[in-house]
């Protein structure tokens, strides 16, 4: 029982930041990915203008 | 012509809360960036005012323990009764947005770009408050008593274990999403506060771990932890409070937000899509596949029809 009941807090100490902390580290990367884009077009647009 | 005005009472069904929960998600992640931070300053400040009169109203209330809690998790309520009738933006209450990013309705960078500007947000809203609330010497009350119980509950939070943290961090935003959820289902303000009642009390009573909450309690305590007729009042010693520092409180937010996330987004929002929703989108996939192949297959029969072997 004891053994059951250390891995189940092994689980819920690695299982659930493990699943919340992957699904934060892709958002935020497909999110720095989107505003790297945005700067990048946001001066093609721009020097085009100036051109 | 006729007009029918039919005004209905009943509540909406859970398969329209769904429905209407993915559309407020999206409406949610896409609104203007200052607009959002903005709302989330509010929800923050709501958030600290029903932490305050919890922590008043808790103090010297003899009444035993149960009764304690329950009336300390009734006046908590003010809090998300704020956020849901007055309009504001709670990271918590948020980590519904899920549902929409699991239906497609939203990137997982939308959903990033709200909870990251809601979260900083609630952290100003709830600092804010927790310097007007030190100044108002509001902890004076009943012989410094008010401010000992705020220390008291700051130090029980950073003394936490990770799993202890992560675990009342799941069952905190269950309820508080759960709480919002049924909100979804009421036509009026009553409805929606009466929705509120039973889970934001449940949570509070149960002594579970709100992110939000927390960035009102545990900086509350800091500063009452340099106060030393508090200290007296709570009756800690020196060593007492080793783990009410700065650092102490990230690490209760860093567990207690991961399971507020994984409570709310995962155990509600994509459980709840999953049963109400997921048909509907499979549904409509295959009414798609099979419109595609009734078109491929009249394509084909056109040429055919159109090809020079068939029109000799």
């Amino acid at each position: 029982m004891t053994n059951v009941l250390t891995i189940l807090d092994a689980g819920i100490s690695i299982l659930v930041p493990g699943l919340v902390w992957t699904l934060l580290a892709v958002g935020l990367y497909q999110l720095a990915r989107e505003v790297i884009q945005g700067a990048g077009a946001h001066e093609r647009v721009a020097s085009g203008t100036r051109s | 012509m006729s007009v029918t005005n039919q005004i209905t009472l009943d509540a909406h069904p859970p398969l329209e809360m769904a429905e209407r929960m993915e559309d407020v998600g999206v409406k949610k992640a896409t609104m203007d960036p200052w607009s959002m931070f903005a709302l989330a300053v509010l929800a923050g400040s709501f958030i600290g005012l029903g932490a305050e009169f919890f922590t008043l109203v808790i103090t010297d209330s003899g009444l035993g323990f149960g009764m304690n809690k329950l009336i300390g998790g009734l006046v908590f309520c003010l809090g998300l009764i704020l956020v849901v009738i007055a309009g504001a933006e709670l990271f918590t209450g948020n980590n519904l947005i899920i549902m929409a990013w699991v239906g497609g309705k939203l990137s997982l960078a939308q959903v990033m770009r709200n909870w990251l500007i809601v979260y900083a947000g609630n952290l100003v809203g709830s600092l804010g408050l927790v310097v007007f609330m030190y100044f108002s010497r509001q902890w004076m009350f009943s012989n410094y008593r008010v401010g000992a119980t705020a220390l008291t509950i700051a130090n029980a939070k950073v003394n936490l274990s990770f799993s202890a943290a992560i675990s009342r961090g799941t069952l905190c935003n269950a309820l508080v999403c759960l709480a919002v959820w049924l909100t979804l289902s009421g036509r009026s303000v009553t409805d929606k506060i009466l929705a509120i009642l039973f889970p934001i009390t449940a949570f509070v009573a149960s002594g579970f771990e709100h992110s939000i909450a927390n960035m009102y309690f545990i900086p509350m305590g800091l500063l009452l932890k340099g106060e030393p007729e508090v200290l007296t009042a709570a009756g800690f010693v020196a060593g007492d409070l080793a783990q009410l520092t700065v650092g102490g409180f990230v690490n209760n937010l860093v567990a207690v937000t991961t399971g507020n996330i994984f409570g709310g987004g995962f155990l509600v929002a994509a459980v709840y899509w999953f049963i109400y929703r997921r048909p509907k989108v499979l549904a409509d996939e295959v009414r798609s596949r099979s419109a595609a192949r009734a078109d491929a297959l009249q394509t084909t029969a056109d040429e055919s029809a159109s090809s020079p072997a068939a029109s000799g």
